[in-house]
């Protein structure tokens, strides 16, 4: 089955964001991801049911809330991006398939959110400055640690969208059309020019994302390594008690279980910073057998 | 030809131009800010070189085998303009 790589964009569509917009756009198409927004599917349909559909078949969303202010005095704040963040959190927590999505919250500053969605802390938010630079930073940094292997950095797709964007916007004004108005050719048409372009630019950008199958592996895993650790800790508890009891090779089964202890920890350690999330489960197979083992001997001199 | 189907029309040109200006070299060279630097990207290529500041930037790339490529200049905040 092929990997999911579609991306819900949930973000404004305002005039002063469209800069943004679109280098959020050429970075998920850099990335090899695949930007879902409400504007490039057919007007005949619903904006509502579009989206109810783009968060069923996303593997990954970006949610900017940078319009809960106002832009201007007289304006009320935007309700919408974060009402479709809810549904897409609703669908998440309450869909067993949909479990392992993946959102990244974008905010035009830092801890803003907090005093208006607090319970938003704890997930991954970035913010942008209302940058499209920023935008660009936040939206690679936060795929990088959902990737098997290296994404390019965020300076080669800054420089690549700025070469992208000169040709473009010169492109546009030589059939008398303005590239920085919003609108003022369709979203689809935007996306189609920017795959056509890093087709030629960064021709290799199919990166290796875990399908939800194998992050729900990943999940399993890890459960596995917590009751592994809890349960070396609870046998080296029991030998440490009983090591002065003068029992022969304690004290071997002791050294044992506390390296096995030690190694265990410093895996769950890397799996906690996902620097190495996809490599680290390879050996925990091998030392569930070993404990095995141990506590079989264990218990038949009678120390459990 | 109805205004929709002239639409279409432009939005194929506007493809073929760029695919065009993709798949041929213009012997251009973009300087682009950063908020830690400058980076020089010939257009076209998908490597980049970083240096400390845009005159470094300049006086390398007037002594190298570039030296004729037009310079564009890019700004943090995605604005531009060719420098002579």
């Amino acid at each position: 089955m092929a990997t999911n790589k579609k991306v819900f964009v949930n973000c404004p569509f305002d005039q002063q964001y469209f800069p943004i917009l679109k280098a959020i756009l050429f970075t998920n198409i850099c990335l090899g991801l695949e930007p879902l927004i409400s504007e490039t599917t057919n007007s005949g349909e619903s904006r509502f049911r579009n989206i109810r559909k783009f968060i069923q078949n996303s593997r990954f969303s970006i949610h900017d809330l940078s319009r809960l202010e106002p832009l201007n005095k007289d304006d009320l704040p935007r309700m919408n991006m974060p009402f479709e963040l809810g549904l897409d959190f609703g669908a998440k927590y309450f869909n067993k398939t949909l479990a392992n999505k993946k959102f990244l919250i974008l905010e035009a500053e830092r801890f803003r959110y907090q005093k208006v969605i607090s319970d938003l802390s704890g997930h991954d938010i970035g913010q942008h400055n209302n940058k499209p630079v920023e935008a660009i930073k936040a939206i690679r940094n936060w795929l990088a640690s959902h990737v098997r292997g290296r994404l390019p950095s965020y300076k080669i797709i800054w420089s690549a969208y700025q070469n992208f964007k000169f040709e473009y916007d010169q492109t546009l004004r030589s059939e008398n059309l303005d590239p920085d108005v919003l609108g003022e050719i369709p979203f689809g048409e935007i996306i189609h020019e920017m795959k056509g372009w890093i087709k030629n630019e960064l021709p290799d950008n199919s990166f290796d994302y875990p399908d939800f199958e194998e992050e729900n592996n990943q999940l399993a895993h890890e459960q596995q390594l917590e009751i592994l650790i809890a349960k070396v800790a609870q046998l080296l508890q029991h030998v440490e008690s009983e090591a002065g009891s003068g029992k022969q090779g304690l004290l071997n089964t002791r050294k044992t279980l506390q390296e096995k202890l030690n190694h265990l920890l410093v895996t769950n350690a890397s799996l906690a910073d996902g620097s190495k999330k996809f490599e680290v489960m390879k050996d925990i197979q091998q030392i569930e057998q070993e404990i095995k083992v141990i506590e079989t001997s264990l218990h038949k001199h009678s120390i459990t | 030809m109805h205004k929709g189907e002239e639409r279409k029309e432009v939005y194929k040109r506007i493809r073929a131009k760029l695919r065009k200006a993709a798949s041929t070299s213009s012997e251009r060279v973009h300087i682009i800010q950063m908020s830690d630097g400058w980076i020089a990207k010939i257009d076209g290529a998908s490597n980049i070189a970083t240096y400390p500041s845009k005159e470094t930037l300049i006086t390398a790339f007037k002594n190298s085998q570039y030296a004729h490529y037009e310079m564009i200049l890019h700004e943090l905040d995605g604005s531009y303009k060719r420098i002579a």
